[in-house]
């Protein structure tokens, strides 16, 4: 009998471990992206259909190598799960902040424009090939992801 | 003995979004008009709301007036003018693609573009239609001397742009010696238009005049809720480029 409670502690700690190793977006190597209202929006255009993903993280902009090999690794996760080719698919990251978290329940025209400030990161697949990631501080963008590149001077993200 | 003219235009060059669009594709906010933004409501009981059309373009022309100067502030007031009769369409001038081709910013802009666009055409073996499509970054006027001139107000940063051969000539002798020659036209397209984020960017703002802030409200209120209309802007500029092939 006590051989058969000890396995089962043992059995529910391997599966406590198991789970703990599965969650999606908690490990080291990437970054949290928990959903951001409007979460999706579809349209389409002469071109095709097209899309655009929103998401929101714990994680302020940070200017080292690390962060942004993180966040690359999150967006790109992000990515992968879609299995539709668009004609152009969007991944805007945001900071979280009092008004934009879980509990934000405007759509995409209440975000552009107004939120800037708090993009961290916005990225395109055009065709399904990747063509922009820029990292974003202060509603400027300061870091092209795909030329690995400091952006300098500094632009507006518009 | 080697000869080759293309009169072109062949694209060689091009920025990451269309004029009238956002990188995402959905039509940009600046370009809407009478569309009344849900996000811009705050503004429908600011004190600018309540004001005429007349009071409201007087806003406007006197944004222009302070934000330029010489032959960018008859730019400025043009465009002020083409916005407020509601006119739409491209506008092109000849002042203004003057003072972009005298502006530093252009000049960086270029040479950047140019180490590319070199190099792309080296590896083609001087071949244009082999260089491909280079993507573009955007020009933008940001110095103390451009808001205070004219390109500040009246582009600040290009929407979108666009590069081309024309005119290309090779000559090679069979040993590979010769030369290239061709012109090398950029063409940057803008927004005079506002969108909601410029109001809360400028909406603010006591500088140059304690009023400032106000007139950008005005310019935004005329576009989304009265019957002025946004248009491109087009601008041009021609470098011509040659080089020997030793």
């Amino acid at each position: 009998m006590n051989v058969i409670k000890l396995f089962a502690i043992v059995f529910c700690i391997f599966l406590l471990f198991s789970c703990d190793d599965i969650s999606p977006g908690v490990d080291e190597e990437t970054i949290h992206l928990m959903p951001l209202s409007p979460y999706k929006y579809e349209f389409s255009n002469q071109y095709g259909k097209n899309r655009i993903d929103y998401f929101f993280t714990d994680n302020d902009y940070q200017d080292n190598a690390g962060f942004r090999e993180k966040l690359y690794k999150s967006v790109k996760k992000v990515k992968n799960e879609v299995d539709f080719q668009y004609n152009l698919y969007s991944i805007y990251v945001y900071k979280k902040t009092t008004r934009l978290n879980e509990n934000f329940l405007g759509d995409n025209n209440d975000l552009r424009g107004v939120y800037n400030n708090d993009l961290i990161s916005y990225s395109r697949w055009n065709q399904g090939n990747i063509d922009i990631f820029y990292l974003i501080e202060d509603g400027k963008v300061v870091f092209d992801m795909i030329k690995n590149d400091q952006v300098s001077p500094s632009w507006e993200f518009d | 003995m080697t000869s080759l003219f293309l009169k072109g235009p062949i694209l060689v060059g091009k920025a990451k979004r269309d004029p009238g669009y956002n990188f995402d594709g959905t039509p940009a906010e600046d370009m809407m008009y009478a569309d009344r933004p849900s996000q811009s409501a705050p503004i429908r009981s600011d004190s600018m709301f309540s004001k005429s059309d007349q009071e409201l373009n007087n806003g406007m022309i006197k944004l222009m007036k302070s934000l330029s100067i010489g032959n960018m502030e008859t730019v400025a007031l043009e465009m002020q003018d083409r916005f407020s009769k509601g006119t739409g369409g491209v506008y092109k001038s000849d002042l203004l693609d003057k003072e972009i081709a005298n502006n530093s910013a252009f000049t960086a802009y270029h040479y950047a573009f140019l180490k590319e666009l070199m190099t792309k055409f080296e590896s083609a073996n001087y071949d244009p239609k082999k260089i491909g499509v280079i993507p573009m970054g955007l020009l933008h006027f940001s110095s103390f001397w451009d808001k205070v001139s004219g390109l500040g107000i009246t582009i600040h940063q290009v929407w979108s742009a666009k590069a081309e051969i024309e005119n290309f000539r090779l000559e090679r002798t069979d040993s590979g010696s010769g030369y290239w020659m061709f012109n090398l036209v950029y063409t940057f397209y803008d927004h005079f238009g506002l969108d909601w984020a410029d109001v809360v960017k400028n909406g603010d703002r006591i500088f140059p005049q304690y009023h400032t802030g106000d007139y950008f409200k005005a310019w935004y209120i005329l576009q989304h809720y009265r019957t002025a209309k946004p248009f491109i802007t087009e601008m041009k500029r021609k470098v011509f480029l040659a080089k020997n092939i030793q």
